[in-house]
């Protein structure tokens, strides 16, 4: 008898051992190796609604509480007020101080309660006006050239541009006071040839208060503050550390182009309360490869614990794949080409 | 009790029946939907990496318990290992409950219907069943004497 009970005894605990010897290793694998495996939740991202927008070029200009504000690249003065989750539709037709006034295909519109904005680095080109006024108008210096312009204030913005002296790739702050320009070029971090291989997607986060960038080609993510002054870096689950990319330049020995396809690693990103979401482009090794040639899989980063929450995935709609998706508090709006599609988002696994 | 000594081996009998049945339905519906088990337990917040070899070891182990359980001389060790294993997957069970970012929402066959909590009751019956039997069997064995199997010699056949 007494035997038994200690065999009996020695199995209970060994087993224990054993599962909980299991798990921790696992989880030190998925958390700290980067071998790269996703955790997958069921069911966190549950379709609300879908809508028909009619053309393919909208995009999310931003939000005002329950309201997106949609954009759309072939007309910049024509916004769709989106409200949520409803999606109750308003077009709005927004006028500019020069009425006669040409727009580059890259002008792009965000809004920033209580203002919205038209912005275009090329020509260069800032205007601002009110919400519910919807006139433009110039408001402060915009002599400076970007290729993608973030306003966070009512008179600053975070610019991603080409900086005169090292001709490389530099975020920096424009604003309205004295020296107007400020560029920041130690906030990324070269790998090749300072221009391809920095390109990003830089994110605002309201909640924050901070600019987050997510390098395309490699696994990386930085995030400021409003000053630019960097907080962190982090890694992106994935284990692409280097860019692979290969550049050449051409004729003039001025102008760069890309040789090589890229090597997409982060495809696009949200940012939303304490969360980052970023749409990946590559497979984990616990996956289906037929999920991933048809869903999109969005990882979630937590910014404040600054570590990898859980990944979830968005099914195809309409035979089609997440073009582009923005996300604001519970809610994530997916664009599917002409169509666009309100999920909600459930945080509480982190 | 005398109820429960008259029909030991009955007893006995059935518990490693229920157990075979557990095992080799459990591991069929696993092998047979191998794909579909392999991504579940890849996707498993505690097994995320180590899923690949449990794919094939979970599944055998079961096979080969419910073997043994067939085998008298076996019997034993098998109701041992049967409770091992069950504990294995209710210490999973509890973890994920307890210490998981997020509940995963499946298992294989009929169990597939059983939330996570009846899951746990479940494999506590289990568990408390291997036990009545190792309990049972380990009595019958010759030389183990006790306080009170003075009493059980006497009803023994």
């Amino acid at each position: 008898m007494k035997t038994t009970l200690l065999t009996i005894s020695s199995c209970f605990i060994l087993s224990i051992l054993v599962v909980a010897g299991l798990f921790a290793w696992s989880r030190q694998k998925t958390r700290k190796d980067n071998g790269f495996y996703r955790l997958l939740p069921p069911h966190p991202a549950i379709k609300v609604k879908a809508m028909d927008l009619n053309y393919n070029s909208y995009y999310v200009a931003g939000t005002d509480k329950d309201v997106v504000y949609l954009s759309n690249y072939t007309a910049p003065l024509h916004l769709v007020k989106v409200s949520l989750p409803d999606l109750d539709t308003t077009h709005i037709q927004l006028r500019v101080d020069e009425p006669e006034m040409k727009f580059r295909k890259n002008t792009e519109v965000a809004i920033r309660p209580p203002y919205f904005y038209l912005m275009d680095g090329v020509t260069p080109m800032l205007k601002r006006g009110k919400l519910n006024e919807w006139t433009a108008r110039d408001f402060m210096y915009n002599e400076a050239f970007f290729s993608t312009a973030v306003p966070f204030g009512s008179a600053s913005l975070f610019i991603d541009a080409l900086s005169n002296k090292t001709k490389e790739r530099s975020l920096g702050i424009e604003t309205d006071t004295e020296p107007h320009v400020r560029l920041v070029p130690e906030v990324l971090e070269k790998q090749l040839d300072g221009i391809f291989c920095t390109n990003g997607k830089m994110l605002y986060n309201q909640d924050l208060h901070q600019m987050v960038y997510v390098y395309y080609y490699r696994n990386q993510y930085i995030v400021t503050d409003t000053t630019l002054t960097v907080q962190h870096r982090a890694h992106t689950i994935d284990t692409i550390s280097r860019v692979r990319i290969k550049t050449g330049t051409i004729n003039d020995g001025k102008t760069k182009k890309l040789a090589s396809p890229p090597y997409v690693v982060n495809n696009n990103g949200a940012t939303s309360g304490n969360f980052l979401y970023v749409q990946s482009n590559l497979i984990a090794k616990n996956e289906k490869p037929e999920d991933f040639e048809h869903k999109t899989v969005i990882d979630v980063y937590d910014l404040v614990r600054q570590d990898y929450a859980f990944s979830f995935y968005l099914p195809p709609y309409r035979e089609q794949r997440v073009s582009r998706f923005y996300v604001i508090g519970d809610y994530l709006l997916a664009l599917y080409g002409q169509h666009l599609v309100l999920y909600s988002v459930y945080n509480e696994f982190t | 009790m005398r109820f429960i000594l008259r029909y030991r081996p009955w007893i006995v009998d059935i518990i490693c029946l229920l157990f075979i049945l557990l095992f080799v339905y459990a591991a069929c519906t696993k092998l047979m939907e191998y794909e579909k088990f392999r991504v579940q337990l890849g996707q498993s917040p505690i097994l995320t990496s180590i899923g690949s070899w449990l794919v094939w070891t979970v599944p055998a182990a079961e096979l080969v318990i419910a073997g043994m359980l067939v085998v008298p001389r076996l019997r034993l060790m098998a109701l041992y290992a049967a409770f091992s294993l069950m504990t294995m997957f209710t210490a999973y069970i509890f973890i994920i409950l307890t210490y998981s970012p997020f509940v995963p929402c499946s298992c294989g066959g009929i169990l597939e219907k059983m939330g996570w909590e009846e899951h746990l009751v479940f494999n506590s019956v289990f568990m408390l069943l291997a036990l009545t039997g190792i309990l049972l069997l380990s009595r019958k064995q010759p030389g183990v004497v006790t306080g009170n199997s003075e009493p059980l010699q006497a009803h023994h056949n």
